[in-house]
């Protein structure tokens, strides 16, 4: 994998696994990702297509008829692969994957809106900005200042809120130490009321993510795309497995 | 020497022979006496220096300041006398707060600390007390070095990790006496101190210039090259 | 000398030449690009120092604490804090949402009343008092305030306001909680029951919304030690997805399963050491429902019946059930049987303790002075003038309810900060603060342990928001009403009364955010416990032993609510979502992300129907379709959805459209006259 030449020794590599049994669809990390990261309210027409969610939970279900129908809700957010068809087409190198942490990098102000990594992410991950954000009036003293907003015209993803990461190191280096891997969360992360997110250092054998990633019940959306994403879903239910060999979630045309 | 030949093509395309008074006249023109003078001769030339002199001055000379509004500060400071006499320290004012971030600029409480009552006997110090100290109110103040809102720039990365001195981004505003008027750049917005300040050149030095190749130049002098996210948000 | 047109030229040409070698066109065009990359258009995130506060919130009874994260004193961003008996520290996404709300977009500005052509026009507060004082001075019928969040300090505020001369109407969903009802089982009221989490090792829920989004959410699922949850439910709800084991119901027969199992306990010998009276009764009620009936009614096979039984343990496992937050209470004989189970499996005297509540306490005061009345149970048309403060409620309260309570020429009054869906049929609509932008008293939910929690003010109400004290103050006074019981000019003077009330009762804990819970030997002056409270504090009340030797009075269990009007609609609807739609009007902008972006809002698209009764009853889905109930129509489209259950139509409760407050509420179908409207008949027809 080329990117292993690039990381420096001692690197983290951040991922992320969802847990799908215990995720109940209320979308607390939706909105909690839409505050941390300067996101305005829906604009009259958004949907789930063209609204700028960065993170976005779907329902899928097993197509079974009632009393076997079975669902479960699947947050998605951008995958962070490890060899992102985004970087590759982007022809501002506004996407970058950032060697010193794993993340693929979206840097909107480089972006010129052409959307060709929209059309490259197999998984639906990225938004693009199809209105200028407005805020109702005054709502504005609410942004968080450790996030830019985005002008119209720009795509955007998920950053896994690498400007958290940015200020625990500051506290860090305030205190003489190192930053402790715990002191990084993204906003989703520690949004989720049931604890179904789950964030931490993939370079680190014993983190919590490391040993969700070994256990039989992760899983990645459409593995065989050889994107290698960094967030794992688990759960215990085999027909998800077998659906996500094939599909990403989306908006089901008969069940809403 | 402007010479004539002896005969001319008239309107019916006919050789007329020239005149011996007509050659008399032009032959004089060209021997002094009624000779044209120096300016007219040259006038062509001297209009394209002149338009050529008259842009290059206007270019370098009075463009450059058009280019820029200026506001005052809404107060003058002596950053000396606080240094001097105060004995005070850069991080004093401008310290890190707990959880590691930079404090920029002092707020109003912590002026207020020594400054309820005048200290010294200037009139800025006199307008502080009156206009903001006593109702309350923060002083408005221009940052020179404020950078857009897509860039993240770490303070404490820089002074206590990297070991860099205030001195060699900011100059040596702590001896100074006055601030100087906040300028910023008409058409991009952005402050002199970030813009740049040179019409030609490449400003190198932070103390000039902040823009992205600034810090990128200073990074891979030093051998730390950065990916994006390290300092866009 | 001449100068020519090629001097010009020449000129212009020297000039040009100039300019390329000065800075003119190289700055312009470097500076020009810069320009084009700013988007000066757009908001810049003002910096600041960063900080912490704690506030509650005020959205739905389970009043989750919150610590919001400041920068520069603005609240930016909001999270749960675990210091509740029973709060992990999980916040739904409403309350996630919180703190954008002090600029909601439908808030009110100034007091609105209708006029004779039916519009709201702006009036001023003085005449609408005005109004609101001369109809209570010339009422002939019944004076009442419509609670929706009982046991605040404003509670005790409003009875002492009608004190002796109205009545305090409970909308059903806190009238018929499942405490309430539980109690009403007791021969003699035990007064204030609770029920003790911690001990909890399995529960068996009947619809009741234990593992969704709100609610202490994640109280079940962040238990250290796994608790085990069977849901009987008709639809597949959140919570049914997420149990252990869901049993698919017939809609409406909770009353028949309940009663299958407490006969299967009863069999088990649970009821062994009761009063031979009771138990012998109870044994008469529940005997004819023997596995195999409880399958003929309610389709739970025998099997399912009988192991769920035997997973009941007394000590240790917890039945619930309460009203939903769209769809209202159950039946109160559904509600009895389910309680009963509770009787059954011996939480009584262990994990089920009463609390006690401090004497004086304003939030209780002449709590014995006025009569409190269910909604369902107040006589038809017999309301004159109605104050509705349903603002904090968190559930949903259909309009036909209380439409049918009122008197011909009745004055509804409405205290709300948007102008939601009961304000939309006041006359007067007097605007309160919004959530956040107000200090309230969060009095805690009603079917746990008594607490009390403070909730900050950030940023300022509207100008012309009422405190409702302040309201109930100026109205007396016009009223000539001597107050001086409550003698309070504010909410935050009533909570220093109550703050030093409970210091002096010295009784009950007080939890602490990231602290040891803190007694009243620490907190010994009420500034000290209202600086507890600021910095996120919930005091909870005391609590003790029951006296075991109890008699009990199952009367309600064998009672069957009065049905409606006779009437053909053979389907079911059954409105759905949870509590942040309930409050919809309120709801804060920022979870249009939700609604409108995300796979989540599977209801907003129509009435879902199984394709079966679609064939069956040739529904062709092209067509228009209207969702005929006895108290009125709605318009649909219909969606084929093979999840739902045969011969039912499942809708969202909540109102949806681009201004969520603004359009007809599909909780105006519930028919008055039957108590609980979690089902209404309904058919489907041609528009």
């Amino acid at each position: 994998m080329s990117r292993a030449k690039e990381k420096p020794e001692g690197a983290p590599r951040y991922a992320m696994t969802i847990d799908l049994d215990k995720c109940t669809g209320c979308g607390a990390c939706m909105v909690a990702c839409a505050v941390e990261n300067n996101v305005p309210p829906a604009q009259s027409g958004a949907n789930d297509r063209n609204g700028t969610t960065l993170m976005r939970v779907y329902a899928m279900s097993n197509k079974q008829a009632y009393p076997h129908a079975k669902q479960v809700f699947v947050p998605m957010t951008c995958q962070q692969c490890e060899d992102p068809p985004c970087e590759t087409v982007c022809p501002q190198n506004a996407v970058e994957y950032d060697w010193t942490t794993g993340i693929v990098a979206q840097i909107p102000v480089r972006c010129l809106g052409c959307r060709y990594c929209m059309v490259a992410c197999p998984y639906h991950a990225r938004a693009f900005n199809w209105w200028d954000p407005t805020w109702p009036e005054g709502m504005e003293a609410t942004l968080n200042p450790d996030i830019s907003t985005r002008s119209r015209g720009t795509a955007e993803k998920c950053n896994f809120c690498h400007h958290r990461r940015q200020l625990a190191r500051e506290r860090a280096a305030h205190e003489d130490r190192e930053m402790r891997e715990d002191e990084y969360q993204p906003a989703c992360v520690e949004a989720c009321p049931v604890g179904a997110i789950t964030f931490g250092n993939l370079e680190d054998p014993n983190s919590a993510v490391s040993k969700g990633f070994a256990k039989p019940e992760a899983f990645a959306f459409v593995e065989k795309l050889g994107t290698e994403p960094k967030i794992r879903y688990l759960s215990s239910q085999k027909w998800v497995h077998d659906m996500a060999r094939s599909g990403v979630p989306g908006k089901e045309a008969t069940n809403g | 020497m402007l010479s004539l030949g002896s005969w001319y093509l008239d309107s019916k395309g006919l050789k007329t022979p020239i005149s011996p008074a007509w050659r008399e006249f032009v032959s004089n023109q060209t021997r002094g006496g009624t000779r044209r003078s120096l300016l007219s001769r040259h006038m062509g030339t001297l209009m394209f220096l002149a338009g050529l002199i008259g842009m290059l001055i206007f270019g370098w000379v009075f463009f450059p300041p058009m280019l820029y509004t200026s506001t005052e500060q809404p107060l003058q400071f002596n950053h000396k006398i606080h240094m001097d006499e105060g004995g005070m320290e850069c991080a004093d004012c401008h310290p890190f707060r707990a959880d590691g971030t930079f404090a920029s600029l002092p707020t109003l409480q912590q002026c207020a600390e020594c400054h309820e009552e005048p200290i010294g006997d200037s009139e800025a110090e006199k307008a502080f007390i009156n206009e903001y100290v006593t109702p309350g109110k923060e002083v408005n103040w221009y940052v020179y070095s404020r950078q857009p809102m897509n860039a993240y720039f770490s303070h404490i990365a820089h002074v206590k990790t990297g070991g860099f001195s205030c001195e060699e981004c900011h100059g040596d505003h702590g001896n100074s006496e006055s601030i100087p008027p906040y300028q910023t750049n008409i058409i991009s917005g952005y402050s002199r101190a970030v813009g740049g300040q040179a019409m030609a050149g490449r400003e190198v030095l932070p103390t000039e210039v902040m823009r992205m190749d600034t810090c990128s130049d200073c990074h891979i002098k030093h051998g730390r090259r950065t990916p994006c996210l390290e300092c866009h948000k | 000398m001449i100068v020519t047109r090629r001097h010009i030229l020449k000129l212009l040409g020297g000039g040009a030449v100039g300019t390329i070698f000065s800075p003119i066109p190289w700055k312009l065009l470097r500076d020009s690009s810069v320009w084009t990359q700013n988007w000066s258009w757009l908001p810049v995130p003002q910096r600041g120092p960063v900080g912490s506060a704690y506030s509650a919130c005020t959205l739905c009874p389970s009043g989750c604490g919150l610590k919001v994260r400041t920068i520069g004193g603005r609240p930016v961003l909001v999270n749960g804090i675990s210091n509740t008996a029973w709060g992990k520290g999980g916040l739904c996404p409403a309350g996630t949402a919180i703190h954008q709300m002090p600029w909601h977009p439908g808030q009110l500005r100034s007091v609105k009343m209708r006029q004779a052509d039916g519009r709201f026009m702006e009036a001023k507060l003085d005449v609408a008092l005005a109004a609101v004082a001369a109809a209570i001075k010339g009422a002939n019928g019944t004076v009442a305030i419509l609670d929706g969040r009982p046991g605040r300090l404003i509670s005790g505020a409003y009875r002492e306001f009608l004190a002796g001369k109205g009545m305090i109407v409970q909308p059903p969903s806190v009238a018929r909680s499942s405490m309430k009802v539980l109690r009403s089982l007791f021969k003699e009221d035990p007064g204030p029951l609770a029920i003790d989490v911690d001990q909890v090792k399995a529960v068996v829920s009947f619809a009741a919304s234990v593992l969704e989004n709100f609610g202490q959410p994640g109280l079940l699922q962040q238990s250290p030690k796994k608790i085990r949850t069977i849901q009987f439910e008709a639809i597949q709800s959140r919570t049914a997805l997420k149990a252990d084991q869901w049993v698919p119901i017939k809609p409406g027969t909770e009353r028949e399963i309940a009663l299958g199992l407490a006969n299967l306990l009863l069999k088990k010998g649970y009821a062994a050491n009761w009063d031979e009276e009771d138990r012998t009764a109870l044994e008469k009620i529940c005997a004819e429902w023997t596995p195999s009936k409880v399958f003929a009614t309610s389709g739970v096979d025998e099997a399912t019946l009988t192991s769920v039984a035997n997973t009941m343990e007394i000590g240790s496992t917890v039945v619930v059930a309460g009203p939903d937050a769209v769809g209202g209470p159950l039946a109160i004989e559904a509600e009895a049987s389910i309680q009963t189970l509770n009787l059954l499996l011996g939480s009584v005297g262990q994990a089920i303790k009463p609390v006690k509540i401090a004497a004086d306490d304003p939030a209780f005061a002449a709590i014995d002075a006025v009569e409190t009345k269910d909604l369902a149970d107040v006589p038809a048309k017999s309301i004159e003038v109605l104050i509705i403060d349903m603002a904090m409620a968190g559930y949903a309260l259909p309009w036909n309810l209380l439409a049918d309570k009122l008197a011909p020429k009745a004055l509804v009054v409405s205290l709300t900060p948007v102008l939601d869906d009961l304000a939309q049929h006041s006359q007067v609509v007097i605007p309160t603060a919004l959530p956040f932008t107000t200090v309230q008293d969060i009095p805690g939910h009603p079917d746990f342990l008594r607490s009390v929690r403070m909730a900050q003010a950030f940023g300022a109400p509207a100008d012309d928001a009422l405190d409702p004290v302040d309201f109930l103050n100026r109205l007396g006074k016009i009223l000539g009403i001597n107050r001086d019981v409550t003698a309070a000019d504010s909410l935050s003077e009533l909570i220093e009364k109550q703050a030093e009330v409970l210091v002096n009762a010295k009784e009950g804990v007080v939890l602490q955010p990231k602290k040891d819970p803190a007694d009243f030997d620490d907190i010994d002056e009420a500034d000290e416990l209202l600086k507890r409270f600021k910095r996120g504090a919930c005091f909870v009340a005391a609590f003790g032993q029951i006296d075991t030797a109890l008699k009990f009075s199952f009367d309600s269990l064998g009672k069957i609510s009065d049905e409606t009007k006779k009437h053909d609609f053979r389907m079911q609807l059954i409105l759905t979502g949870g509590v942040e739609r309930a409050s919809l009007a309120s709801r804060s902008p920022i979870l249009s992300k939700v609604d409108q972006e995300s796979g989540l809002n599977p209801f907003a698209d129509g009435a879902h129907v199984n394709p079966e009764t679609i064939a069956n009853l040739a529904l062709l889905p092209k067509k228009r379709w209207v969702v005929n109930t006895p108290e009125g129509s709605i318009r649909v489209q219909i969606r084929p959805d093979p999840t739902v259950p045969p011969g039912v139509i499942l809708m969202s409760g909540a109102p949806n459209g681009p201004k969520p407050w603004d359009v007809a509420n599909p909780v105006e179908l519930a028919s008055p006259g039957q108590k609980s409207w979690r089902i209404i008949p309904a058919v489907i027809k041609e528009a």
